[in-house]
């Protein structure tokens, strides 16, 4: 070789010495080796989302068959092989939920919801891990968000409607109707137009206490579908509890054979003894009216006498009015009765006082004894809405 | 100068490069479990995947690749304090290859030890490449070991401590800084590549009542219990292992493999490393039995794989250990305390922390760990009782920490602390003289009679080929040659027990040993503790008080190419 030559050849092998060229040789390699491990990653993520795939079709298919224990495991093998799959993490929290691994199933949907916290479906399932809980407040706050929150699909506004429903279900199993009762409101403004819904809405207001709605809503079932049993024993049912038992009788009374008219049978008699006993109804003759307050009277002191001797002294208000009774008793004669409406009035009030101790010192009463205290309700307190 | 500036800018490199080669590893681990198991292996494809990828990687570690065998971090501190660092390229290959191969075909291992052996390795390469100084390159090995650790693991921090407590075990080491940024680059690496998913998904953890740190004590002690019969039971298995011929070394891998095979038909929750079970303790969302069956088994299984010579670490079934043994404990306080108690995951999170200091024998990078990983300082204070606890009954009972012991079991001896720490003139090496007779067993005690009448040596060595077998005292050989057993075998009296020194041993060591001697100490390499590499006599001592005084290191004997530890 040449001098010239050889002077470049250790020049350049000089350069490639240089700790500075090794440095930036590595830095090369590091870049290198950064792609082709990132390269390498994505790879094995696509393997990744394809295991978990299988394991959630099989997870899907035990569901299918009923294998909770198996559904539950395979979804877990899913949603380890893809952490950030929403929808096998969801499924997981929904296998959790269902084998009472409540613990568990919180926490997942907890962390899912930190991500999305609009999100119905995750919002609900919190709601309903809550409710097994008990917990009526947090509940009754994840639900809601679940209602609000953003629905994406189109059947949006039946799935709200569904979810409404469930949560005033849940607040009426808690007794607490106030809630139940707006809930109500909100979910029967979308009402679809069958005599299904209108009788199960209605049952709920009446669960909820609201017995004019109720009645609303069975007589709507009833303009769809007139021989509708359960709407007719829902609107018997309403009418009775407001206190128009004409209109109660006729609902139950139209009753066809079935198991509702079974259940429509006390309030129906109830419904007919007031028809029938009732003093102060519009149109009576004198004799009439004074021929049914002695009646009620009568059988209000029996009721109080044979209560009586089972009650400490001064534990009831029958130790007062029973005595005030006996003193009334001998001057209620029929035609004083028919002459003088204050002391029809007196008479019927003083028999549904003591009507009403002895219901509730001894315990339940016959069907007039109820009619008895309808017909002292409907007069003397005004009933309950 | 020059290479301080280039000191910086390589830790930055590798910090990017060891946390690349573990993320590759992990990936790797994946790959090959996916490929040799399917979705969904029947008993068969369980049994036979273990035990024929046992026999390939038996027969790559015992020819091709030795220094990959195991866990890798008494590997790479044996490589930081013995050899400057020195890990050749060949090994980070073979540990990758056989590593990858061994956890993902079913063995209950870890990645993280290997991590930290591929990535000091790594850095060893590139400090030998860039021509740095053996204190450099030395140095570098630890950073690229923790920059691994950190990626393999998400826990910058707690893999700058291991790197600190256990490689280097010097928690002032100038290198703190390095490690610090090196770590940090691997996790910015890993997480961008990888994303920022936990590794495990961890509870909310609270103290419900003081009383609970009593549990948490507890849970120590039972954690301490657990780490000892971990420890004992690996060492005990290896040393059978080890005992074998030399001919089943590479058949040894695969026996185990085979046994790991038959516990996977039943127990497939053991097979590699398992953190998906952990997690699923670590929610409470496993039965007590479960838990109680897989912490058993998942200790035999992981004994069985290392001692059988696999290639894979302890740090993830350590974890795993705790996470199990941890909800069990929690399940039982939490159905019979009569204080109120915490989340039985809680418990399962200090039970790692717990098994982690005790086999490990690394508290502090323990608690820090666990700290990392829930980001609650609220723990701190259980995981510090319970660690503690732990530590200082594994202690107790196993003296030497598991990869020392292991180490040992390899006839490599590591500085001791004080060893490390002494700041001296001299050494053991420089007092030793080179010269020294070796007695084959086979000689006589009437042959080296005849050698003791012309001196008056207290004891002589017996061995062979620079390997000694022990020592022979004097008086031994006076009463065999009197009681006429002139030629009868030294080797039927070599004392089994004796005092012996190491090249690196300051002055004041060696000088005690050399009192529980008979007149000759002898000095054994650190790397084979049965070669031996001079002796120390009395004349030695002598001829130091004459030597003028002298810089520290420097020796007043000739300078050999073979003069190391």
């Amino acid at each position: 070789m040449s001098a010239p030559a050889q002077v470049v050849e250790s020049t350049v092998a000089r350069i490639i010495r240089h700790e500075i060229v090794r440095l930036l040789v590595l830095c090369g390699i590091a870049v290198l080796a950064f792609l082709f491990t990132r390269s390498v990653a994505a790879r094995n993520r696509a393997s990744q989302a394809q295991v978990a795939a299988f394991w959630y079709q099989k997870g899907q298919a035990a569901l299918r068959a009923g294998n909770g224990e198996t559904a539950l495991e395979s979804f877990r093998r899913a949603a380890a092989n893809e952490h950030n799959n929403r929808v096998y993490q969801l499924a997981l929290a929904e296998a959790l939920e269902a084998s009472r691994q409540d613990e568990e199933a919180r926490e997942l949907l907890m962390r899912l919801r930190e991500a999305t916290p609009e999100d119905p479906s995750i919002n609900l399932h919190l709601a309903r891990l809550l409710a097994r809980d008990n917990d009526v407040v947090q509940a009754t706050r994840y639900y809601h968000n679940a209602i609000y929150g953003v629905w994406t699909d189109e059947t949006a506004e039946s799935e709200r409607q569904a979810i409404r429903l469930e949560l005033a279900r849940f607040l009426l199993a808690h007794s607490n109707r106030g809630l139940a009762l707006s809930e109500l409101l909100a979910f029967s403004r979308a009402l679809p137009e069958n005599p299904a819904a209108y009788s199960e809405v209605g049952n709920l207001f009446l669960e909820a206490g609201d017995s004019a709605r109720a009645l609303a809503h069975f007589q709507h079932a009833l303009k769809l579908a007139p021989k509708r049993n359960d709407a007719l024993l829902g609107a018997g049912k309403a009418a009775f509890q407001m206190g128009d038992y004409a209109r109660a009788r006729g609902y139950l009374g139209a009753l066809g054979p079935g198991p509702e008219a079974e259940q429509a049978k006390p309030e129906l008699e109830v419904a007919e003894l007031v028809l029938a006993n009732d003093p102060l109804t519009r149109g009576l003759a004198p004799e009439e009216r004074s021929k049914r307050v002695l009646m009620l009277f009568n059988s209000a002191l029996e009721r109080a006498h044979e209560c009586a001797p089972s009650l400490e002294e001064g534990s009831s208000r029958l130790s007062e009015l029973l005595p005030r009774a006996l003193a009334l008793r001998p001057s209620l004669r029929p035609y004083r009765l028919a002459r003088d409406s204050e002391l029809v009035s007196s008479t019927l009030k003083l028999a549904y006082e003591m009507q009403e101790e002895t219901d509730h010192s001894c315990g339940p009463s016959t069907s007039l004894d109820r009619a008895l205290l309808a017909i002292g309700a409907k007069y003397f307190r005004s009933p309950e809405r | 100068m020059r290479e301080n500036q280039i000191f910086l800018a390589l830790t930055i490199l590798i910090g990017v490069i060891a946390g690349l080669a573990a993320v590759l590893f992990t990936l790797a681990i994946e790959a090959v479990r996916r490929g040799l198991f399917g979705m969904s292996p029947g008993a068969v494809r369980m049994v036979l995947v273990p035990t024929l990828v046992s026999v390939l990687t038996g027969v790559l570690l015992a020819r091709y690749f030795n220094d990959a065998r195991g866990s890798g971090v008494p590997q790479t501190e044996a490589a930081y304090h013995l050899n400057q660092g020195y890990i050749p390229a060949k090994t980070i290959f073979g540990k990758f290859l056989t590593g990858a191969l061994c956890v993902g075909s079913g063995h209950s291992m870890g990645r993280e030890g290997p991590s930290v052996q591929i990535g000091g390795g790594l850095a060893s390469v590139v400090g030998r490449w860039l021509k740095l100084s053996p204190a450099r390159t030395q140095e570098l090995v630890s950073v690229g070991a923790a920059a691994a650790l950190s990626a393999a693991f998400n826990t910058p921090l707690a893999a700058v401590l291991f790197a600190l407590e256990e490689i280097i075990g010097d928690m002032n080491a100038a290198v703190i800084g390095s490690t610090v940024v090196a770590s940090v680059s691997a996790v910015i690496v890993e997480r961008s590549i990888l994303g920022n998913e936990v590794l495990f998904r961890v509870p909310q953890y609270h103290l419900a009542h003081p009383l609970e740190l009593l549990a948490y004590a507890v849970l120590g002690v039972t954690g301490g219990l657990i780490s000892l019969l971990f420890c004992k039971g690996l060492l005990r298995l290896r040393a059978f292992f080890l005992s074998l011929p030399a001919s089943t070394r590479a058949l040894q891998p695969a026996m185990g493999g085979l046994l790991i095979g038959v516990i996977l038909i039943f127990f497939p929750q053991v097979m590699g490393v398992g953190y998906e079970y952990v997690d699923q303790a670590l929610n409470g969302s496993m039965p007590l039995k479960i838990m109680v069956l897989l912490c058993a088994v998942k200790l035999v299984a992981t004994i069985i794989s290392y001692s059988s010579g696999n290639a894979g670490g302890i740090f993830a079934p350590a974890l795993y250990l705790g996470a199990m043994a941890g909800g069990a404990f929690g399940v039982v306080v939490h159905r019979y305390a009569p204080f109120p108690t915490g989340d039985v995951g809680a418990y399962a999170l200090v039970g790692m922390g717990a098994l982690f200091a005790g086999i490990i024998r690394a508290p502090m990078t323990s608690v820090l760990m666990i700290f990392e990983l829930t980001q609650d300082y609220q723990i701190v204070i259980a995981l510090m009782v319970a660690n503690m606890t732990s530590y200082m009954i594994s202690r107790k009972y196993q003296p030497k920490p598991i990869y020392h012991a292991l180490l040992e079991q390899d006839h490599v001896h590591l500085p001791e602390p004080e060893v490390r720490l002494a700041v001296g003139v001299w050494r053991a090496k420089d007092l030793m003289s080179r010269e020294f007779t070796l007695y084959p067993g086979q000689t006589s005690f009437q042959e080296i009679w005849a050698t003791a009448q012309q001196n008056r040596e207290g004891c002589f060595l017996v061995g062979h080929e620079g390997r000694v077998q022990g020592l022979v005292p004097r008086e031994v050989i006076e009463r065999a040659i009197q009681s006429g057993r002139g030629s009868d075998r030294v080797a039927s009296a070599v004392l089994g027990d004796w005092p012996y020194a190491h090249p690196d041993y300051p002055l004041d060591l060696t000088l005690e040993r050399f009192g529980q001697s008979s007149g000759i100490l002898p000095v054994l390499s650190r790397t084979d503790s049965s070669c031996l590499v001079g002796i120390i006599t009395r004349d030695s001592w002598l001829k130091i008080l004459g030597q003028p005084h002298r810089a520290a290191g420097t020796s007043s004997a000739p300078k050999r190419a073979s003069d190391s530890v």
